[in-house]
C-alpha cells in the first residue's frame, strides 16, 4: 500500500490534452486510487487467475502424465514440460507479489502469447481454444488494474 | 515540459527521450518487416513460417496481428498496450522455437532480445511507465 503514501501517485493529468501532456506534479488527489471493493474483487480476480495458472504450472513442474501429454500433444518435446512449468511459476510469482505484479503480468502474457501460438499452430477451434489464453490474459490485467493504483495511473495518463 | 520538475523523477530527460525513440524506432522497423512481409506472403517468410509448423493460412493474421501491437506501439497513448500485445506475439515466437529445438541462445531467446529492446525503448521515452516501474503498484 506504499503507493497510496506517494504524492506522484495520482497526477491529475488531463488525457485529452495529448501525449506531450507532462505528469503533472499536483497535490495527491487520489483519483487514480482503487476504492476498497474494486481492490478486494482485484484481488479474487488475481486470486483465481494465480490458482488457475498455478494448477498448470505445478502440473507441468510434477511432470504429470496428463500435461505431459497434453504438451506432446501440441508438438513440444517432452523435456521441455519442466521448464515452462519453471518460467511459468516465476511469471506467477511476479504477479502475485504487489512490487512486481505488473511485470510479472507482461512475464505471464508472454507465456500465455506462447500458449496461443501452440493452438494456432494444430489449427484448434477458434473461440474455445485459440483464444482462451486470451481470456485469461484478459483477467489477469483486470485483477491487477483493479487492485493497483500504479497501473491505473498508467492507463489513464498513457504516457 | 522537461524543466518541470518531478518529484520522484520520472520525467526523462530530452537524452533519454531521444534514445528510446531511436531504439523505438529501429524495433518498428524491424518488426513492421516482419508484420508485412507475412501480410503479403513473401516466399521465404512463408516457407520459415510453414517449417517451424503453422499451417500456411495462419500466415497472413499473424502478420495483422504483429502489425496491430506495432502501429500501438508506436502512438504514444496506446504505447504500453502495444508493448504488451507485441510481448504476447514474441512469446508465441518463443514457443514456435521451443517446439522445434532451435539453438537457444540465437534462435528461442531472439524474441526475447527484441521484447528487451522494445520495453527499454519504452521506458526511456515514456514518463508514464517510469512511474509504473518506479512506483510499482
Amino acid at each position: 500500500m506504499t503507493a497510496l503514501a506517494n504524492p506522484t501517485d495520482s497526477p491529475a493529468t488531463n488525457p485529452s490534452t495529448g501525449p506531450s501532456t507532462n505528469p503533472s506534479t499536483g497535490p495527491s488527489t487520489g483519483t487514480h486510487r482503487p476504492g476498497k471493493a474494486a481492490v478486494r474483487t482485484g484481488w479474487v480476480l488475481s486470486g483465481l487467475v494465480a490458482l488457475f495458472l498455478l494448477v498448470d504450472a505445478g502440473a507441468k513442474l510434477a511432470l504429470v502424465p496428463m500435461a505431459v501429454q497434453g504438451s506432446v500433444v501440441l508438438g513440444f518435446p517432452e523435456h521441455t514440460v519442466f521448464a515452462m512449468g519453471v518460467l511459468l511459476l516465476a511469471g506467477v510469482v511476479l504477479y502475485l507479489v504487489p512490487r512486481t505484479s505488473a511485470f510479472g503480468a507482461v512475464f505471464t502474457t508472454a507465456y500465455l502469447g506462447g500458449a496461443v501460438c501452440a493452438q494456432v499452430r494444430v489449427e484448434a477451434e477458434l473461440l474455445g481454444f485459440v483464444l482462451f489464453p486470451v481470456y485469461v490474459a484478459v483477467l489477469l490485467w483486470l485483477g491487477l488494474y483493479l487492485r493497483s493504483a500504479a497501473l491505473r495511473t498508467l492507463v489513464r495518463t498513457g504516457y | 515540459m522537461t524543466e518541470v520538475h518531478e518529484p520522484s523523477g520520472t520525467t526523462p530527460g530530452q537524452r533519454a527521450v531521444l534514445a528510446g525513440w531511436v531504439i523505438s524506432v529501429v524495433e518498428i522497423l524491424f518488426l513492421s518487416l516482419d508484420a508485412v512481409t507475412k501480410l503479403v506472403k513473401v516466399a521465404p517468410v512463408v516457407t520459415a513460417t510453414v517449417a517451424l509448423g503453422f499451417p500456411e493460412s495462419t500466415i497472413r493474421a499473424m502478420g495483422a496481428l504483429l502489425l496491430v501491437g506495432v502501429v500501438l506501439y508506436a502512438v504514444p497513448r496506446t504505447s504500453v498496450f502495444g508493448a504488451v500485445l507485441v510481448t504476447a506475439y514474441l512469446g508465441g515466437a518463443v514457443c514456435a522455437n521451443v517446439r522445434v529445438e532451435a539453438p537457444l541462445m540465437t534462435n528461442t531467446l531472439a524474441p526475447v532480445y527484441t521484447a528487451i529492446a522494445l520495453w527499454v525503448g519504452l521506458y526511456l521515452r515514456s514518463a508514464a511507465l517510469r512511474r509504473l516501474v518506479r512506483d510499482g503498484y
